[in-house]
């Protein structure tokens, strides 16, 4: 009878049931959203939604002047929150007795000479490094590291460090070292004789949480030694272009090239060129020459130029700086002391052999920061170079002044960058996956193939939001800390890619795995109403949700596929899936 | 070439040695750290090539050391 009514009368408006399902999905993308820094977010602050520690407060005094309690650390403000450097303030932490917290508050808060006083507020992290000098590193925490491992730590990504080589000291995990290629000596021994390279190594990955010494931004990705400095930290275009080469074809996703000179070399700028279309990130240091003009290489069309940064987000006085300028990060500015510059393990001074923990300043230090939050997006299923890029600048944070040749996008920020690609994407995902679903099913009711009391059960929706990598939603509140849930980190659509090889890639980003799928829950005469055919037809949604993301954002990059055409072949991969999903709830026609 | 000037020594990259020469350009010294270390904050006569190569420096034009005398 249904088959005889018009489309119009069997229009079935959406269920009770599907309504509170969207109703309930946006409420937590909302919720996420706020969580996950959907939007621009300013210059990472201390945050007040931690715990307080019980018994410090931290004062802000207009003039030195007695504190109740103990005073356990102060220092002069040169330019206070308004920016106003003619009026020095002086930051002062105090203890006092746990349980006076508020007491003392009330009372310093009406004082005159107090600009303002809080609570020293712990921030909830689920995952802090153990290594002791870590607190040392403000680097790390300036570029959004410490948050942004609750979610990553790099797995899977080789990053390779074009420099004076790596040296295996003993706060590096000899397990992470890729093998390499010494293009000054022509032979596989990449070890470092400088110090150089093996801090520029540190900095990305650094073992972290070994108890030992300091932690690194990355510190679950591989480290490819590739050698093209000598042991004078100079190398020639040759060998630089041959490294580059070398490096992207044994695997390497992220490539380091904290080097540069004032020559622009055919052969280096091809080498990057070939890089960018196999599918790495090539992050280059600005250069030191404390001047508007960008060194090469990374002044060429395809490089991720780093400028460099101070602990207070200012450009360090080293650093150079132009229009090919794309971010800023941290490389010290031991103008402020010692302990302003960057910290990691590398060779003692004047030593091929002994290890030391060393305060480095110059934008090959600020690039590592850069290179190590790439290899963290990279590890997140974003394969695209182009959309790793880009999601770094995006999500990085407002530079101290507006300046694009200074700061390029703004301050490097790994956690945002890392947030937007779990939690971010997957809001988007899924809106598009149950939009498609849900158009799907109304239609299906329309034309009389669905009744209109039949509804998507549990699984039904339970396969969309997998299809959909939609528990990537939940990977910044931790998912390091859980095997599984790093691994749902990423949508399904990505895993053969990121677990297998990039040729596999082909699998995940089309609609292979849910026309596969299909075919056995095609068997069942109404799939929607076996437990695995929902399972299916909702994973077909999800997927097809996937696909269309990846496509609009161009997040994906596959071996061999022109970058022009990726869109294309995704948009296409999408309808496909989708038409799976439909397929499986036609199944029979109601006549 | 031959260039005579200070060395000097910059806190850049893990340590650089620059000759501030009496040209009035600055040089990037290349060559054995020991040697250029003992140089530094001295006037020197330093024989050597402009090299056109790259390196952690990124600082302005290199000078590979063939040899360094104080005077």
């Amino acid at each position: 009878m249904l088959g005889t009514m018009t489309a119009g009368t069997l229009r079935a408006r959406l269920g009770l049931r599907e309504r509170l399902i969207v109703a309930a999905i946006a409420l937590v993308a909302l919720l996420l959203c706020g969580l996950a820094g959907c939007s621009r977010t300013p210059a990472p602050v201390l945050g007040i939604t931690g715990d307080s520690v019980p018994g410090l407060i931290e004062v802000e005094l207009s003039a030195p002047a007695a504190l109740p309690g103990k005073v356990i650390d102060q220092e002069a403000q040169e330019d206070d929150l308004f920016g106003d450097a003619l009026s020095p303030e002086y930051d002062v932490e105090i203890e006092v007795e746990p349980g006076t917290e508020a007491q003392v508050l009330a009372q310093l808060r009406g004082r005159a000479d107090v600009i303002w006083a809080e609570p020293v507020v712990r921030y909830q992290r689920l995952w802090v490094p153990d290594d002791p000098d870590f607190s040392k590193q403000w680097h790390l925490k300036a570029a959004g590291a410490e948050r942004a491992w609750d979610a990553t730590r790099g797995e899977g990504v080789t990053v390779a460090v074009i420099d004076t080589g790596i040296y295996p000291v003993d706060d590096l995990d000899p397990g992470r070292l890729a093998k390499g290629w010494n293009f000054v000596g022509h032979n596989d021994d990449a070890r470092d004789d400088h110090a150089h390279g093996t801090h520029v190594a540190g900095t990305i990955a650094q073992s972290t949480g070994n108890g030992k010494g300091v932690a690194g931004m990355a510190p679950q990705a591989r480290l490819m030694p590739i050698k093209v400095l000598s042991a004078s930290g100079s190398g020639t275009s040759h060998d630089i272009a041959e490294g580059i080469r070398w490096a992207v074809d044994h695997g390497a996703r992220v490539l380091n090239l904290s080097l540069g000179g004032g020559a622009r070399s055919l052969a280096m700028e091809s080498a990057v060129a070939y890089a960018r279309r196999r599918g790495a990130v090539v992050v280059c240091a600005a250069g030191n020459s404390g001047s508007r003009g960008v060194s090469y290489p990374a002044a060429y069309r395809g490089s991720f130029a780093v400028s460099a940064v101070g602990p207070k987000g200012r450009l360090a006085p080293y650093s150079s700086f132009g229009p090919e300028v794309a971010i800023a990060a941290p490389g010290g500015d031991k103008s402020q002391g010692e302990e302003a510059g960057v910290l990691q393990q590398t060779l003692a001074e004047g030593s091929t052999t002994e290890a030391d923990y060393r305060w480095f300043q110059g934008t090959s230090m600020a690039t590592p920061h850069v290179a190590g939050a790439a290899a963290l997006v990279m590890s997140l299923g974003v394969s695209n170079p182009a959309a790793v890029e880009s999601l770094l600048k995006s999500t990085a944070s407002t530079a101290p002044e507006s300046n694009r040749e200074k700061y390029g996008a703004g301050l490097l920020d790994a956690a945002a960058a890392v947030r937007r690609a779990t939690s971010g994407w997957g809001l988007w995902r899924l809106a598009f996956a149950i939009l498609g679903a849900l158009f799907a099913l109304k239609h299906a009711r329309a034309v009389g193939q669905v009744r209109a009391s039949e509804k998507p059960g549990a699984l039904f929706w339970a396969g969309l939001g997998f299809g959909a990598g939609a528990l990537a939603l939940l990977a910044p509140l931790g998912a390091e800390r859980i095997p599984l849930l790093s691994f749902l980190a990423l949508p399904p659509a990505a895993w053969p890619q990121r677990f297998l090889t990039p040729f596999a890639g082909y699998l995940g980003w089309s609609a292979l795995v849910p026309l596969a799928l299909a075919l056995p829950a095609r068997l069942s005469a109404r799939p929607l109403q076996t437990a695995f055919g929902g399972l299916v037809t909702g994973l077909a949604f999800g997927w097809a949700g996937t696909l269309l993301h990846a496509a609009l954002w161009r997040t994906v990059d596959l071996p061999w596929m022109p970058s022009l055409l990726m869109p294309f072949w995704l948009l296409l991969s999408a309808v496909f899936a989708w038409v799976v999903g439909r397929g499986l709830l036609a199944r029979e026609p109601l006549r | 070439m031959k260039l005579s000037g200070t060395v000097e020594f910059v806190d850049l990259e893990g340590g650089l040695y620059h000759l501030s020469a009496d040209d009035g350009k600055r040089y990037t010294l290349i060559g054995s750290r020991g040697e250029l270390k003992a140089a530094k904050g001295a006037r020197v006569e330093v024989e050597g090539s402009l090299d056109e190569g790259f390196g952690i420096g990124m600082s302005g034009p290199q000078l590979r050391v063939a040899s360094i005398r104080k005077i």
